[in-house]
C-alpha cells in the first residue's frame, strides 16, 4: 500500500508504536514504574528474530533436510574455510555468509513447508515471551527495591549497556556491528508484519483497556498514588508490579519481533534510547498518563509529525538551508518531539486525554440485582 | 605481555577517570540541591567538546601549545554552564512551579537530553570548518601537545585532565566553606525551607548550582574532546551510563562523594579492564581455549556491576558507608572505649 505518506513501513512502526507506548503505559501511567529501558525491551523481540532465530531455524533445516544442509556448507565453505553450519548460520564476521543462508535456504524452505514454517513461528512467539519475561524479571528484580531516581537511572544504563555494548560489540549474539538478518515469514513478510504487528496492536489496547478497570487495574493506580496505602489495603505491592512489568515486556517484545520482520538486515542500533525509550514516553505524555487511548493518540500524533518531517525531507532541508535531506529526516523530528513534550509537561500536564475515572459496574445495577437475589445471604464482597 | 598497563595507558585512564569524577561531582550538585536527576547531564559535556572542536577549528593559529587547554576549558566551561543554567531557567524552573512531580522532571531532562543531542549533531552537520572539513566525527588528537616521558609519547591532556579536576576541587570547596553564598549553599543542600527563612535566596542558589555543574560538565567534555575517536554528540549516550555510575557509587547527594565515585568509576572501567583482558588472554585463551575476544569493548559492564554491588550492599552509597565501623571491624582501628 502506498498513498501519500502511508506506506506499508509506516503503518507497521505505528501499530509496533502503539503496542509499545500501551505497554509503557501500564507501567509508567498505571503502576508508576519509571521503565528508562524500554529499547532493550523492545529489541528483546527483534533478537528472537534474528540472533536466536537463525540458529534455530537452521537446526530444523537441518534436522529436516540434512542432504541440502551439507550442499549448502560445502557451497559456502568456498567463501569462508573451515566454517561448520552452525558457525556460519550466525556468521557476522561474514555477513554475506549470514545472508546467503537465511535468504537462499532457510526462507525458501521454511516458505514452501508450512507446517515447518508454524513450528519456527511458534518456537520463535514462544522465545521472544521467554527472553522477555528473563529480561523483566531482572528489571523487576530492580523494580521492586528501588527509589523512583534510582529505577529511572539503572534501567536506562542497564538498557544502553546490553543494546550498545553487549549485542553491539559481541559479534556472535546478533551479528554485532554488522547485524544479521531476520527470520522473515510467508512469502510476503511485508504483510505479514503489517497483519501481525496490527493484530497485536488490538489485541494490546483492549487487554490494556480490560486490565485498566479490572480490579487489578485498580490496584494498580493505588500502588502508584500511595504505596503505604495500597500496603494497608492488603495489596501485595511487589506482585502487582512484578505483573506488570513482565505482562509489558512481553507485549513489547512482540512488538519488536514484528517490527523486525520489516527490516531486513539490522543491528541492535536500530533499537536506541531516542526512539523505542523516548519516543514512547512522548507519546504517552502528550496522548495522557494512564489512558490508554491517549496512548494511542499520543502514538498517532508524533508517528505522523515524524513521518511527515521524512516525506518532506527535501523540501524542509531546502528551506532552512540544511547541508543534506537525511538531517531534516533524523535530527529535526527529535528536537521537535523533545520540544513538544516539554511544553506537554508545562501547559498540558494531563495530556490530551486525562486519566478517566475506572469504569465499574453501574451503582443502580448492583443494587437491582442485589434486591432481587435479596433473599439469598450477604452481599458480593467488594474487591 | 605484561598485565600491569603501560604508562600512558595509565595516565589516559587516571585522566578519563578524572573527567568522570568532574561529571559525577556536577551530577550530585544539582541532584543534591535541585533533586532532579540529569538525564541531560552528558551532554553539557558533549557542549563542551565541541567548543573546543570549534576553538580549534576556527582559531587554530592561536593554539601550538598548551594554552589550547586553557581557552578550550575555560570557553567551554562557561557554555557547558550556560547550557546548564538556561536549562534550569528554561525548564525545570517553570515546571516545578508548575508542580511537576520529580518524574516529570527526570523525563524533562531526558527530553532535553534528547534536544542537546541532536541539535549538537545539528550544528555539526551543517556547519562548515576553517580547518578541519568535515566537523562531524572529526578527531582533534592531532592538535595537541605531545610530551615523551620515559620513551613513552604521552598526550597532554592525560597530565591536564587531572590537574583540572584537582583545581576545580579546591576552588569548589574554598567557594563552599569560605564564602558566605557557599555557606548558604551548603544550607539549601541541608534543608531548603529552613534557609529560606533564614533569609537565603534559594532560586539563586538553584540557578548557581545549575551552572556550576554545566561548567564543571563543560571543562570535562572540552578536556576530554582529545581522548575521542571524534567529536560525535551521540557518544553521550555511553557517557551518560559511566556519570550515573559514579553518582550512585557515590551515593548521588554527596557532592564530593559524588567526585570520588566518578573517579572510581572511571579507574575501574579503564585499568580494571585491561587488567582482566590481559589475564583471560594470558590463561583462558592461551591454556584454556576460550574465545579469542577483546573484552576491552565491554569495559561499561564493569562500572554497572559496580553500581549493581553499591546498591545491594551500600544503598546510600560510599557517603552512606560508616568507615570508622568499617576500620574498626576490619581490625585496622581500635575499638573505641565504652562503645559509641
Amino acid at each position: 500500500m502506498e498513498w501519500w505518506i502511508f506506506s506499508d513501513a509506516f503503518l507497521i512502526t505505528l501499530f509496533s508504536f502503539i503496542t509499545v507506548s500501551i505497554s509503557l503505559n501500564l507501567e509508567a501511567g498505571y503502576t508508576g514504574i519509571p521503565n528508562f529501558g524500554k529499547h532493550l525491551f523492545v529489541f528483546v523481540g527483534a533478537f528472537a528474530a534474528q540472533g536466536v532465530g537463525v540458529r534455530i531455524a537452521a537446526l530444523i533445516y537441518e534436522k529436516l533436510q540434512p542432504q541440502a544442509a551439507q550442499e549448502a556448507l560445502a557451497q559456502l565453505r568456498s567463501m569462508v574455510p573451515g566454517a561448520t553450519w552452525s558457525s556460519l548460520v550466525h556468521a557476522a564476521a561474514d555477513v554475506d555468509a549470514n545472508r546467503i543462508v537465511v535468504n537462499n535456504y532457510l526462507r525458501p524452505f521454511f516458505v514452501s513447508h508450512v507446517a515447518a514454517e508454524a513450528l519456527l513461528l511458534v518456537t520463535l512467539l514462544l522465545v521472544t515471551v521467554g527472553l522477555a519475561l528473563f529480561f523483566g524479571l531482572i528489571a523487576s528484580y530492580a523494580a521492586l527495591r528501588l527509589r523512583e531516581e534510582y529505577l529511572a537511572i539503572l534501567l536506562l544504563s542497564f538498557a544502553e549497556l546490553m543494546v550498545l555494548v553487549v549485542f553491539y560489540q559481541s559479534q556472535s549474539l546478533n551479528g554485532g556491528n554488522q547485524g544479521l538478518w531476520a527470520i522473515t515469514f510467508t512469502k510476503d513478510p511485508v504483510r505479514f508484519a503489517l497483519v501481525g504487528s496490527g493484530v497485536l496492536a488490538v489485541i494490546a489496547y483492549f487487554y490494556a483497556d480490560r486490565l485498566a478497570n479490572s480490579p487489578m487495574g485498580r490496584a494498580m493506580r493505588a500502588v502508584r498514588d500511595d504505596e503505604v496505602a495500597a500496603e494497608v489495603f492488603g495489596r501485595d505491592i511487589a506482585s502487582i508490579r512484578l505483573k506488570v512489568i513482565l505482562i509489558s515486556s512481553v507485549l513489547a517484545g512482540l512488538a519488536g519481533f514484528f517490527f523486525i520482520q520489516n527490516a531486513a538486515l539490522s543491528t541492535s542500533l536500530t533499537f536506541n534510547r531516542v526512539i523505542w525509550t523516548f519516543l514512547p514516553w512522548a507519546m504517552i505524555i502528550l496522548g495522557g498518563m494512564a489512558n490508554n487511548l491517549g496512548a494511542v493518540v499520543g502514538t498517532v500524533v508524533f508517528l505522523l509529525a515524524k513521518r511527515l518531517f521524512e516525506y518532506y525531507q527535501v523540501q524542509i532541508a531546502h528551506l532552512f538551508h540544511l547541508g543534506s535531506a537525511s538531517i531534516a529526516a533524523t535530527l529535526l523530528p527529535n528536537i521537535f518531539i523533545g520540544v513538544v513534550m516539554i511544553l506537554t509537561l508545562y501547559f498540558l500536564p494531563q495530556g490530551i486525554l486525562p486519566e478517566g475515572p475506572s469504569r465499574t459496574v453501574n451503582f443502580e445495577e448492583i443494587l437491582a440485582e442485589t434486591s432481587s437475589e435479596a433473599g439469598e445471604a450477604g452481599g458480593e464482597e467488594s474487591k | 605481555m605484561a598485565i600491569i598497563p603501560s604508562l600512558p595507558y595509565t595516565l589516559e585512564s587516571i585522566a578519563y577517570a578524572s573527567a568522570l569524577g568532574l561529571l559525577s561531582m556536577g551530577l550530585s550538585l544539582t541532584f543534591a540541591t535541585t533533586r532532579v536527576a540529569n538525564f541531560a547531564h552528558a551532554d553539557f559535556a558533549m557542549v563542551g567538546s565541541v567548543v573546543m572542536l570549534f576553538l580549534i577549528d576556527r582559531f587554530y593559529y592561536l593554539h601550538h601549545g598548551w594554552g589550547v587547554f586553557l581557552t578550550g576549558s575555560i570557553v567551554g566551561g562557561i557554555f557547558g554552564g550556560i547550557t546548564g543554567l538556561l536549562t534550569y531557567l528554561i525548564v525545570l524552573k517553570p515546571l516545578a512551579d508548575k508542580g511537576t512531580s520529580s518524574l516529570g522532571l527526570m523525563i524533562a531532562t531526558f527530553g532535553i537530553d534528547i534536544i542537546l543531542m541532536n541539535l549538537l549533531t545539528l550544528i555539526l552537520d551543517t556547519a562548515h570548518g576553517v580547518h578541519i572539513p568535515k566537523l562531524i566525527g572529526a578527531s582533534v588528537s592531532s592538535y595537541e601537545p605531545i610530551l615523551s616521558l620515559r620513551g613513552y609519547r604521552v598526550f597532554g591532556y592525560t597530565i591536564v585532565l587531572p590537574i583540572a579536576a584537582v583545581l576545580l576541587t579546591v576552588i569548589f570547596h574554598l567557594f563552599l566553606t569560605r564564602t558566605k553564598f557557599g555557606i548558604a549553599m551548603r544550607a539549601t543542600i541541608e534543608n531548603p525551607d529552613l534557609a529560606s527563612v533564614l533569609g537565603v535566596n534559594v532560586n539563586l542558589v538553584y540557578m548557581v548550582s545549575w551552572f556550576f555543574s554545566g561548567f564543571l560538565a563543560g571543562v570535562a567534555g572540552a578536556l576530554m574532546a582529545f581522548a575521542f575517536k571524534g567529536v560525535d554528540p551521540a557518544v553521550s549516550a555511553l557517557i551518560i551510563v559511566s556519570v550515573f555510575a559514579g553518582s550512585i557509587v557515590g551515593g548521588l547527594e554527596s557532592v564530593y562523594w559524588g567526585l570520588i565515585g566518578g573517579f572510581l568509576v572511571g579507574l575501574v572501567e579503564k585499568l580494571g579492564m585491561t587488567i582482566i583482558n590481559s589475564i583471560y588472554r594470558q590463561y583462558f585463551v592461551l591454556h584454556l581455549g576460550a574465545p579469542n575476544v577483546s573484552l576491552l569493548n565491554y569495559e561499561k559492564l564493569l562500572s554497572l556491576g559496580l553500581v549493581v554491588i553499591v546498591l545491594l550492599y551500600a544503598p546510600q552509597g560510599l557517603a552512606g558507608v560508616d568507615w570508622g565501623r568499617l576500620a574498626r571491624r576490619l581490625g585496622l582501628k581500635k575499638p573505641v572505649e565504652g562503645g559509641g
